[in-house]
């Protein structure tokens, strides 16, 4: 099983919160969005229509950033020049049972001339142009408008499983 | 199969008043001569203690402990409803006149400790600013019961964690997100290297530019921009000129003439390729213009940060300038990250 689990098939199976009865298990990923001048790169399980956010859980005795530090050293044959703090995404979602799923989100820049790829099997890294993020489907599925945000505003913002910000 | 994570989650609110930010306090005496004091044992020597913990008057073993209001995410809340379900529980939510509004994120305590690991969320709230004292008696009074509270300035106590306090701080300059985390151990050399982008260091100075006015602040500014632009103690025409374009297009500096930003630009240089030495103390002595103002002071520093990298590289002459206006703002050396020069 790879670690890097996206979160959750689809809107469809968002659990009811309300019900007490099956409170989520908490998870914690630490995840980076890649950028690459005006594209941002993304990762995609092969054989799935949806992409997301190349990261890890972060594992019992590591720290945040420390999954983040494994996760890039990971990606092959890139130096990342910058990282900045974007902020964080909760996402509640159903997969035998209900898990509250908080991703940790940072951005690194990747040199232009970089050739990048990905070292784990079934996992390939995409470039998509950042205007055409809204075409495409995400895990979570709220995730293009917090890119979108981040590129916009290049302010860290906290995003809840309703896919709304915190209000500001 | 997800695995779940062993860090806690918890939010800390900085509920803000005109003259401070509320906090929980709770102070415990120990008595020289009480049962539970062991002469043998200075608090101060111990590791394992809290620095605040550490805070003692003379007359007794008096330990204070301020800690933001707030507490644990339960399963399946979002960490804003947290944060709303806890300015409840102070009594508070009645005189909430602004929104609850993400500070940052800090991730603390003892990574390999079961039980011993959060990450902890800070919103910042604005409540009604009349008579903070009497709306304090009344949050005690309608909310938790065992909730002492005061009102502090951020700058004149010791929060704990520290590393929550050190996070609000920031924000209460900066106004800005930030986050904190634990450090890598054993981390490469790349990962240590690594810096905010220029597009973030941007994005900050703009969000503060509504403050960032005055001929204090754009005389210091200019003279940070001329000692990252003659670090080394020249500059060709070429360069002058593309640093010029690089100052007069930043947006926190195009409030003001361009043709005065070329003037004290132009001073600037001629002082430090005449006389590098005595160019960079009239330098510094400008950029000292903004010492005590810490917004200005970090913009200051970021601004040459941003200067320094506009040709793609920053390299460690330029670094060590901004450090050096960091001593001189009181900001302290290794202040600001993307200036950090390995010693």
């Amino acid at each position: 099983m790879t670690e890097d689990r996206p979160g959750g098939p689809s809107e469809a199976q968002q659990p009811d919160r309300t019900r007490p009865d099956h409170p989520p298990i908490r998870t914690l990923y630490a995840r980076v969005l890649l950028t690459l001048g005006e594209h941002v790169v993304v990762a995609n399980r092969r054989g799935a229509p949806w992409f997301f956010l190349l990261g890890g859980h972060v594992r019992p005795g590591e720290s945040v950033e420390e999954t983040l530090h494994r996760v890039l050293r990971r990606t092959a044959g890139f130096p990342v020049r910058s990282l900045d703090f974007v902020g964080a995404i909760e996402n509640i979602y159903l997969d035998g049972r209900s898990w509250h799923q908080i991703n940790v989100i940072f951005a690194a820049a990747v040199p232009r001339y970089a050739e990048f790829g990905s070292r784990i099997d079934e996992i390939d890294l995409v470039s998509l142009p950042a205007r055409e993020l809204a075409s495409v489907e995400f895990r979570p599925a709220h995730l293009h408008s917090v890119i979108a945000h981040w590129l916009t505003r290049r302010r860290p913002h906290w995003h809840g499983p309703e896919g709304v910000a915190a209000p500001e | 199969m997800p695995v779940p994570t062993q860090v806690g989650l918890d939010v800390a609110l900085l509920v803000e008043f005109d003259e401070g930010v509320v906090v929980e306090h709770e102070g415990v005496a120990v008595p020289e001569d009480g049962p539970n004091h062991d002469p043998n044992h200075d608090p101060n020597l111990d590791p394992n203690l809290d620095l605040l913990e550490r805070e003692l008057d003379h007359d007794h073993r008096y330990r204070h402990r301020y800690r933001f209001p707030g507490g644990a995410v339960e399963p399946g809340e979002a960490a804003d409803e947290a944060a709303v379900r806890h300015l409840r529980r102070l009594g508070a939510a009645g005189d909430q006149i602004g929104p609850v509004v993400f500070a940052g994120c800090v991730e603390h305590g003892d990574r390999t400790g079961p039980g011993a690991h959060f990450l902890t969320v800070l919103y910042a709230v604005e409540v009604d600013r009349r008579d903070p004292a009497r709306t304090i008696g009344r949050w005690e009074e309608h909310g938790d019961e065992n909730a002492r509270l005061m009102v502090v300035r951020l700058d004149e106590v010791l929060i704990s964690p520290g590393a929550l306090g050190d996070l609000a701080l920031a924000w209460w300059i900066e106004r800005w997100p930030a986050w904190r985390g634990l450090p890598v151990p054993d981390a490469e050399p790349w990962w240590s290297a690594l810096r905010q982008s220029v597009r973030t260091l941007r994005a900050q100075l703009s969000a503060r530019r509504e403050v960032l006015r005055g001929s204090a602040f754009r005389d210091a500014a200019v003279a940070m921009c001329a000692l990252v632009a003659v670090s080394d103690g020249t500059v060709l025409p070429s360069e002058r000129d593309a640093m010029l374009v690089a100052i007069t297009s930043e947006d926190v500096l195009s409030q003001y003439s361009p043709l005065e930003l070329e003037r004290l630009f132009d001073l600037h240089v001629a002082r430090l390729r005449t006389d590098l030495s005595t160019g960079r103390r009239i330098a510094l002595r400008e950029i000292a213009k903004v010492r005590g103002d810490t917004a200005r002071s970090w913009a200051v520093l970021r601004i040459g940060a941003v200067i320094g990298r506009a040709d793609g590289e920053f390299v460690p002459v330029e670094r060590q300038v901004v450090q050096d206006a960091a001593e001189v703002l009181g900001l302290g050396r290794g202040a600001l990250a993307v200036q950090a020069v390995d010693q």
